[in-house]
Parts: C-alpha cells; structure tokens; sequence
C-alpha cells in the first residue's frame, strides 16, 4: 500500500485533501507545519506528499530545499493559495512534480494522483 | 452563538486563499512577485475595536479602501493602511520614487485600485466558500484616525462581528503592512456560523 | 439579447464615459462621452466584442478582473497610474487622457442577465492640477531654502567679521606696545641728553646711543614687516605670478645669508632638483625663503646645520627649510601664525624678532596659492615647509 503525507497547518485544508485522498487505498498520515512533516519524512518512507507553503514554523519552500538537498526520492504536490506563476516555477525548481491551486479541484487532483501511481 | 477555533481555521483558509488570488493579480499587474500574508487572524465584536486596532487606532492619518456588500451576508470590508505605508504600497506599483509622502488624489486613486484588488479576492474568497453571491457598492477611499474612516459602519453595525486580519506585502524590497477589516452585520451572523 | 437600447441612452447625458457590455464581452452601448474620447463610434462598435476592439484588453491584468465581474464578483477599478489606456483616448497636444475606470455589473431585472457597466472619469486635468500645485509647492519650498541658507551665510559671514575686527584690535595693541619700549628709550634718552647736554662726555653721549642703535634696527624692522603684512591687508599687495624655476630662487638667498651663516659657524645645505617650474610672484616668494632661512640661521646654534630642499608634490612644488636648531613645543607652534598672540623668541645668539615674520610668510604663502606649516620637536630642530603651484609647462 501506498504512504502518503498530508501537510498542512489548516486543520479543515487536511480534511479537505483527506477526503480528496480517501478515494484511493492509500496509508494516510499528517503534519502541522513543515518541521513536523521534515520529522516524519525522515523516520519513515512515504511515496506522494501533499504540501502546502503557508505555514508557521518552517513553511513548504523550506521543506522542498530541505528535501532537495537531502536527495530524498518522495514525489511532492505542492497545494497553494499563493498561485503566483514565480511561485509555482520556484517549487518546480525545487523539485515538485504537480503544483494545485487551493482550494484543489478534485477532476485535477485525481489526474495528478493518476499521474503518479 | 460560539466560535471555535475550526472557524477560525476556516477563516484563515479563506483569507489564504483570497490572499494567494490577489497575489496572483497584482502579480500580474506590476510583474513583480509579490509575497503576502497573513501573519495573524481574529475574531471581535465592535465594542473592542479600537482596542484590538491599537497599532492603528491612535493613527490620526489612515488611508482606506471600503466595499460595502449585502446580501446573505451584509456588511463591509475594508484594508487600512497608515498613509506611509499606503505610500510605500503605491510606490511598489508605480515605480515612482519620490521623497515626499504626502498622499495626493492620484496615489489615492492608485491605492484604490490595489485595495480593491486585495479586497475583491478577501471578500471574494469568502461568498464563494459560502457558495452565495452579493451585491458589491463601488470602492470608496476614505481617509482619516480609524473613527472617521469606519464611522458610518460603526454607527449601522453596533452589534456585528470583525474578522481581523494583518496582511504583510512584499514586493521586491519593500516591506508594507495594513489591515484587513470584515465586519459583518449581527443579522448575518448566524448564517457565518452554520 | 433582448434590452432595448433606448433605455442607455439616458447614459448620453452624463459626463463620463459609459460602455455597457453583454457576458460575452459583446459592446451593447457606448456612450457620447466615449465617442468624443476615443473618436470611435458606437454604430460602428456595437455588437463587436470589446476585447477585439481593444485587444490590449485581453492581458490577464484586464480579462481576469472584467470576467469576474460579469460572473457577479465585485466591481473592479483601473488607475490612472496603473493603466494610461484603458480606453486609448488622447488630448490635443497628443497626451494620453487619464482615464480614471470603473467596472460594475447590473443585474438586468427582465431577464436576470448580467451586465457589465465600465464608466470612465477624465482624471486628467485633476492630475495636471496636482502636479501643478506640487511644482509650485516644490519651489517655494525651494526657495525659502536658499533664503534661509543665504540668511544663514549672512549671519556666518558677519560673525568671521566681528572675529577678524577682534582679532585685529588684539593685534594693534600688541604692535602699539612693541613699539612703546624702545621708542620710551629714544624719548628718556633725549630728554636726559637735552636738559643737560654740556655736562655729558663724548663717552658718556656714545654709552646712551649705543644701545639705541639696536632698538633703531629692531623698530625699522617691525615696522617693515608691518608694512608689508598692511599691504597684504589692504589688497593694495601686488601679486603677480610668473613662471620661474624655484631652484635658482633658493640658490640667489642661499648665497645671500650664507655670510650670516658663517659668521654664527652655521652649516648651510641645499637639496634642489635642477629644475621645477613654478607660477608665483617672485617677490614674495622671496621674502617667505629669506624670513624662513634667516629664521633657521636664528636658531640653530654653532656648529649646527640648516638644510633647504624642494620637492615636486602633486600640482605643487614643497619648499622645506629644516634646522637642527632648538626646536619648538607644540604650545608655540599653535600661536606661530597668529596675530592676536604676541610671540616671539630671543635666538642662540639672543637675536630678537619682531614676531610678525610668519604671519606675513602665511599671508604671502597664501596669497600666491599655496600653504604653510612646521614639524617640530623641541631640542630637535624645526621643519617650516610651505608650497606653491607647479607651473604647467613642467
């Protein structure tokens, strides 16, 4: 079974893209802020991590430089408010393979999650 | 009537996400990347207003931009800023560098335009979380201490509710604070709620 | 589309800019104000989409905003500042006019379709008011500025005035007592030889008069220098530079007091190049070596040396004149070029000066362009150095 890791500091933004996940078999777990997801991405194998950037104590940008230069393998979507194109092309270049606006969409997000299984 | 910290997340999502649209806009507008956001959210009824707006409360010199609404929810919204930063958050846009900020017509005009922009995406954010559409008054620019810039909405909305929000913008190097009022009628409240 | 367009036309008797447009951007009705604008007319732009009339309309900046508000969003506004053509309309003189732009909806009651209302105000002349009244502020401010800093150098000026009227004042006294001393001498020694001059000797006569010979030299002397720093005072001093070679100039005094030197067994050295053009006034030139030689010589004792070297320094030549006399404290050296402190030192060989020989040196220094100053050390000897500008045919 796949692991997949939701991060996000919005209790009701975890709900949403749980939900949104429930449509597959999938081991779900969460973290609050980017500290935490670091925290659990490191003790443990997980193979899509959804991550949003606004968020206290360590936001998403530096969650991505973190994983960049730890050379870890997990296939991250980020899930953003912020859908400024430099801001997309800034997590692109940090190794994002899909960036979704916020509120996502489920037609797309279920393309993507497609994409990557 | 209790709020819980689940609408208040709620608020916050909303908010974020109006915050990402109007970045996305003025992005668009002054092809500079622009960062904005929400350092802290709350929640107040009007009898606390001035002492929850004590950063700008004691400002004699507020520049604002007010959109009424009605509808499902009524009441207004509006983004203050103290004239300086209202200066410095035109500045960014134009590109005109001038030593003396003191706030003509024309930056006025300009910050309306930007405040409404901010605005729009805020209060847009919110009525399609809701799934409701409102009727919107045309963007007013008011200046003035806080009592002069929300007097008539104090006076029609004794016993509403305030969703406060600080934005911060940043574009390029420049650093610009305001606030972000949503005051909502005590007759819409229930609906917010639900 | 079924709205009789009739009922815009109310729109022709406003004085801003109206267009209405249908969802799909299709132009409804465009107002008088706008044909007069934009010298388009609405026969000929009704029915055709706005974003192909204009299709600078279609940059997101634009289609974003106008697409929400015909989806019922908020209205949205253009700046002036932020857009110069919302509508492309120019003035007689070719300058753009500054559209101030609103886009609202309607809801139209008929048949619930929702318009979009795009009005236009003509900032223009707003904006040319406010960019007149801030240049006229802008000057005004200006001007007080250079009033006040004109009041400023006023105040400045009179204040270095009053100082130098002091400073003069301070100066005669000094020079009115120097000249007391021996001139009470001249006057005692008279009056004691006039009351009584059958009862003197010849070896009496000549024991009073001796000693009035040096006071004469001394007076002579002062009052010299006197008229010559007057001269420097009263702008009547001619300084006319020519181009010279400053090594010959130092050779001619150097010969000159070299006698002197003998006589006191002073040892006399120069350090010259063979050649360095300079522009000065030779006279004055003159008297600054001489004062400053002749003060070396003064102060040295027997068997010491004075040294006289020029330097090439930047646009300047450096003249120094270096004892191994008795030196200087750094007290002394402060009231050197002043004229409101009476100071002067008896030499090895109790030579006296008159205490105005440098200051007159700083003015001529000054006067042809150049500066002056000392290094010194006491029981070590002094270095006076001063310069004047290179001529440019070096």
């Amino acid at each position: 079974m796949k692991k997949v890791l939701i991060v996000d500091d919005s209790l009701i933004s975890r709900r949403m893209i749980r939900q949104l996940v429930s449509n597959f078999n999938f081991d779900i777990e969460e973290a609050k802020n980017g500290r935490e997801a670091l925290e659990k991405i490191h003790s443990s194998n997980f193979d899509i991590i959804f991550l949003d950037l606004l968020m206290p104590d360590m936001d998403g940008i530096e969650v991505l430089k973190n994983l960049n230069q730890s050379k870890r393998t997990e296939k991250v979507v980020v899930i953003s408010a912020d859908i400024q194109q430099t801001t997309k092309a800034r997590c692109m270049e940090l190794g994002a393979v899909a960036f979704l606006n916020k509120p996502p969409k489920e037609e797309e997000f279920v393309n993507v999650i497609k994409q990557l299984i | 009537m209790v709020f819980t910290n689940i609408h208040l997340d709620i608020f916050q999502e909303m908010i974020n996400i109006g915050v990402g649209r109007a970045a996305n806009l003025l992005n668009s507008l002054s092809g500079k990347h622009v960062s904005l956001s929400v350092p802290s959210i709350k929640l107040f009824d009007y009898k606390n207003l001035i002492n929850e707006l004590e950063s700008i409360s004691k400002s004699d010199n507020l520049s604002c931009v007010l959109l009424i609404f009605s509808g499902e929810i009524s009441g207004s919204s509006c983004l203050i800023f103290p004239t300086e930063q209202a200066s410095k958050l035109v500045l960014a846009f134009t590109g005109i560098q001038t030593d003396d900020l003191d706030f003509d017509e024309i930056q006025a005009e300009t910050l309306s335009e930007i405040g409404n922009i901010v605005l729009n995406s805020l209060v847009g954010s919110i009525a399609n979380n809701f799934g409701i559409s409102l009727n919107y008054s045309i963007p007013l620019y008011v200046t003035g201490n806080l009592n002069q810039v929300l007097s008539s909405e104090i006076s029609s909305n004794q016993n509403g509710l305030i969703l406060y929000a600080r934005t911060h913008f940043k574009i390029e190097s420049l650093d610009i604070e305001g606030d972000f009022l949503f005051l909502c009628k005590l007759e819409s409240v229930p609906f917010i709620i639900q | 589309m079924n709205i009789d367009i009739a009922h815009f036309e109310l729109f022709n008797a406003v004085p801003i800019g109206v267009c209405i447009i249908d969802k799909d951007f299709r132009i409804l009705f465009w107002n008088k104000q706008l044909e007069i604008w934009t010298n388009l007319n609405f026969e000929n732009l009704s029915g055709k989409k706005l974003t192909e009339v204009f299709s600078h309309l279609n940059q997101p900046k634009y289609i974003v905003p106008i697409s929400s508000v015909l989806d019922g969003g908020p209205p949205v506004v253009f700046s002036t500042q932020l857009h110069k053509n919302f509508f492309p309309s120019f003035l007689p003189n070719a300058q753009p006019r500054l559209l101030h732009t609103t886009v609202s909806n309607w809801k139209c009651k008929l048949n619930d379709e929702i318009l979009g209302i795009i009005s236009a105000e003509d900032y223009t002349y707003l904006s040319y008011r406010i960019k007149e009244h801030k240049r006229m502020r802008d000057q005004a401010l200006q001007e007080v500025e250079l009033r006040k800093k004109a009041e400023e150098e006023l105040r400045e000026s009179e204040r270095k005035l009053r100082q130098l009227n002091a400073t003069k004042d301070k100066f005669f006294s000094i020079i009115a007592h120097d000249l007391k001393n021996p001139i009470g001498a001249f006057k005692n020694v008279l009056e004691l030889l006039y009351s009584d001059f059958e009862s003197f000797t010849k070896e009496d006569i000549l024991q009073f008069i001796e000693p009035l010979q040096e006071s004469a030299t001394q007076l002579y002397s002062l009052l010299e220098n006197l008229l010559l720093w007057a001269r420097t005072q009263t702008r009547s001093l001619q300084i006319s530079p020519i181009e010279f070679n400053i090594t010959d100039l130092v050779l001619q005094n150097i010969s000159l007091l070299k006698l002197t030197a003998d006589n006191k067994q002073v040892e006399l050295s120069t350090d010259l190049p063979e050649r360095l053009l300079v522009f000065a006034d030779i006279n004055s030139i003159t008297t600054v070596l001489r004062n400053l030689i002749t003060n070396a010589i003064k102060f040295t004792y027997p068997n010491g040396r004075v040294l006289v070297s020029v330097k090439e320094k930047d646009a300047f030549a450096e003249v120094c004149v270096e004892d191994t006399g008795i030196g200087m404290s750094k007290d002394t050296i402060d009231k050197l070029f002043r004229i409101d402190v009476h100071h002067t030192t008896l030499g090895t060989a109790n030579e006296k000066g008159t205490g105005l020989g440098l200051i007159v040196c700083k003015e001529f220094v000054e006067a042809n362009g150049g500066s002056i100053w000392v290094e010194s050390e006491e029981g070590k000897g002094s270095k006076f150095f001063f310069t004047i500008p290179l001529s440019n045919k070096n």
